[in-house]
């Protein structure tokens, strides 16, 4: 019954999970960050939930300020707005950390970064 | 009050401008001076705080961001526990960046140095928000600043090893996260506030009404696993040697000295303002602190037991050190709170001193590895010294800033009736293992040697700059003040977290 009912929240949180455990076990630095992005876009949807009430419009005034029954809750909507900010930039930051560590080692692959550099002196 | 009630603002702004205005620059001279006079300012600033706050009637006051009241606008919270946090991250932050000219300069391309000088602006703000924000949701934004600047600090050396050691903090930091922010979608699903006052305000009476036990604990269960793995708790800790060992050595001193500290002041805060004392306990989330940093206490000390490097051996007394700051929290007291505060400022100063006198004893010997620094310190006087004060300090000898939050953090445990006979224990053997392998650095480096490892003596040895040694001096001296004259600042600290509730 709460599945069915709440099935938004039911969904964000299996992305969550699938997310999360692509971005603990991937080998491939690619897919781990998009492990995070499954896992932060699960949080969005979960936030956006959180303030949508069914029937109710966007809190944009067009004819005046009608009532407060007439609008759904905008706070979630501005969080994640700067929770995508935030995870864009992450994204950028790893991406071009991966295309730097690909220079140096030749490889995306976990694994086999960790095996090269336990050679190597600091 | 009066000027003082905006200087909370100022200090959190005012980095941030300087961090803007650095990659205009082509100079990394002036940027590195720049930096140096916004943290002389910062300090100015956070000790006029400090000083308003002392004999105040109301030792703190809340801030509104744009003056617009509770439900819309952001705050700002100001208190003694946050101002004399200031006060230290700001001193050590000076420290990082004045004691470590040399290795900023041989550790980073001429070109990245204004961009390395932008992200000490950045990680400045972002701890300073930490210390001093009222909001949950302005507190995530300000976390994944502090994480990309702080794995862009350790990044700017560029090698293998950073860049791997930066890539695997970055993972795991953005994994710490993405959690926080599910916790925050929860409890402000659960409370409808993200304001620390009102959320708690609900929290209290949906807990005193018996609803929402299980959601409200693991919300609060995952805020610590967050907190735990950017902070480097000990089965979390996997990035921090990697990443604090291969940095350069200002980006070592300010991780390890400020950086795990913001999360862990950002905990504290999470569990004083928003779910309160008496939440906290009945949920029995304290007891899953004190396990963890008992944990860590000894796993920590033990690891680094093993390490070859300098550096890394550092790193690795740095879990064992957040240890004893969690202990602290898990006590469940007053007087373990404050323990664990004074045991953040006490590491701040002694961890960043450590890592300094470090880069320049490997500076002098040419090597990483402790077997090949025989004779370091007779090479460079003052961070052989540094080094020998820092050690007694995280050893626990007395007169330093570490025998004093480990002589509280004991005293505070008798007060808990139940985990007196683990901390006590644990506390006498974490400090055995302190000793067993700092104390071999001490004898190496002060040692002789045989004739032959004399003559290849690197020939590029550095001559250590003024102002490398003045900021040891400056942080000895502050290390010995903070063990000798700890009573008025304890009891400042004491009156924080009294008024923090």
């Amino acid at each position: 019954m709460g599945l069915i009912t709440n099935f938004y929240e039911a969904t964000a949180m299996i992305l969550f999970g699938i997310g999360f455990v692509t971005l603990l076990l991937q080998k491939n630095l690619i897919k781990k960050i998009i492990g995070l992005n499954i896992m932060d876009s699960a949080i969005f949807l979960y936030l956006a939930t959180t303030g949508y009430i069914t029937g109710r419009g966007a809190p944009i005034i067009i004819d005046g300020i009608v009532y407060q029954d007439a609008y759904v809750n905008p706070l979630p909507s501005a969080l994640v707005m700067t929770g995508i900010v935030v995870a864009v930039s992450i994204t950028a930051f790893a991406l071009a950390l991966s295309l730097k560590l690909y220079e140096h080692y030749g490889t995306l692959d976990m694994d086999k970064i960790a095996l090269m550099s336990r050679g190597g002196d600091v | 009050m009066g000027m003082t009630f905006h200087f909370p603002l100022f200090i959190i702004f005012l980095p941030m401008l300087a961090s803007v205005v650095m990659p205009l620059l082509r100079n990394s001279n002036i940027a590195r001076q720049i930096t140096i006079w916004v943290q002389v300012v910062m300090i100015g600033l956070s000790l006029g705080l400090t000083a308003s706050l002392w004999n105040a009637p109301v030792p703190y006051f809340t801030y509104l961001m744009g003056y617009f009241p509770s439900p819309f606008g952001n705050e700002i919270r100001a208190g003694m526990l946050e101002a004399l946090l200031a006060v230290t991250f700001s001193t050590v932050l000076l420290f990082s960046v004045l004691g470590t000219g040399y290795d900023t300069n041989k550790d980073i391309i001429p070109g990245k140095r204004p961009l390395f000088y932008c992200m000490i602006n950045l990680l400045n703000t972002s701890l300073m928000s930490l210390v001093f924000t009222n909001d949950i949701f302005t507190a995530y934004v300000f976390i994944e600043v502090n994480t990309l600047a702080a794995c862009a600090i350790v990044a700017t050396k560029e090698n293998k090893d950073t860049l791997k050691a930066t890539l695997k903090y970055l993972l795991l930091s953005v994994m710490g996260s993405g959690l926080f922010l599910l916790s925050t979608a929860f409890l402000y699903a659960i409370t409808g506030h993200l304001l620390m006052e009102p959320a708690r305000e609900v929290i209290s009476y949906l807990v005193q009404d018996g609803h929402y036990h299980f959601p409200l604990t693991m919300t609060m269960l995952l805020f610590i696993v967050s907190m735990a793995v950017k902070s480097a708790l000990f089965p979390f800790h996997t990035w921090l040697p990697d990443a604090h060992g291969s940095a350069t050595t200002a980006a070592s001193a300010l991780l390890s000295g400020l950086v795990l500290k913001g999360y862990i002041v950002m905990l504290m805060k999470m569990l004083y303002r928003v779910y309160g004392l008496e939440t906290v306990a009945a949920l029995g989330v304290f007891h899953v602190l004190f396990f963890f940093g008992i944990t860590g206490m000894i796993a920590g000390s033990v690891m680094a037991c093993f390490q070859t490097k300098l550096k890394r051996l550092i790193a690795y007394s740095s879990v064992a050190q957040i240890g004893y700051i969690f202990v602290g929290m898990g006590l469940d007291t007053q007087g373990g709170f404050t323990a664990a505060s004074y045991h953040i400022i006490a590491h701040a100063f002694t961890k960043s001193m450590l890592f300094i006198a470090a880069g320049a004893l490997i500076a002098a010997s040419g090597s990483y590895n402790i077997a090949d620094m025989t004779g370091a310190a007779r090479k460079n006087k003052m961070a052989g010294i540094a080094f020998t004060a820092g050690a007694l300090s995280m050893v626990g000898i007395p007169l330093f800033a570490g025998f004093v939050s480990k002589f509280y953090l004991a005293g505070a445990a008798v007060q808990g009736q139940t985990s007196i006979w683990i901390t006590m224990p644990v506390l006498a053997v974490s400090t055995f293992l302190n000793g067993l392998y700092y104390f071999p650095v001490l004898i190496r480096i002060y040692s002789k040697g045989d004739g032959a490892s004399a003559s290849v003596a690197p020939a590029c040895k550095p001559a250590p700059s003024f102002s490398a040694n003045f900021t040891l001096v400056c942080l000895m001296a502050a290390n010995i003040a903070l063990g000798i004259f700890f009573t008025p600042l304890l009891s400042a600290l004491e009156k924080g977290f009294v008024w923090l509730g």
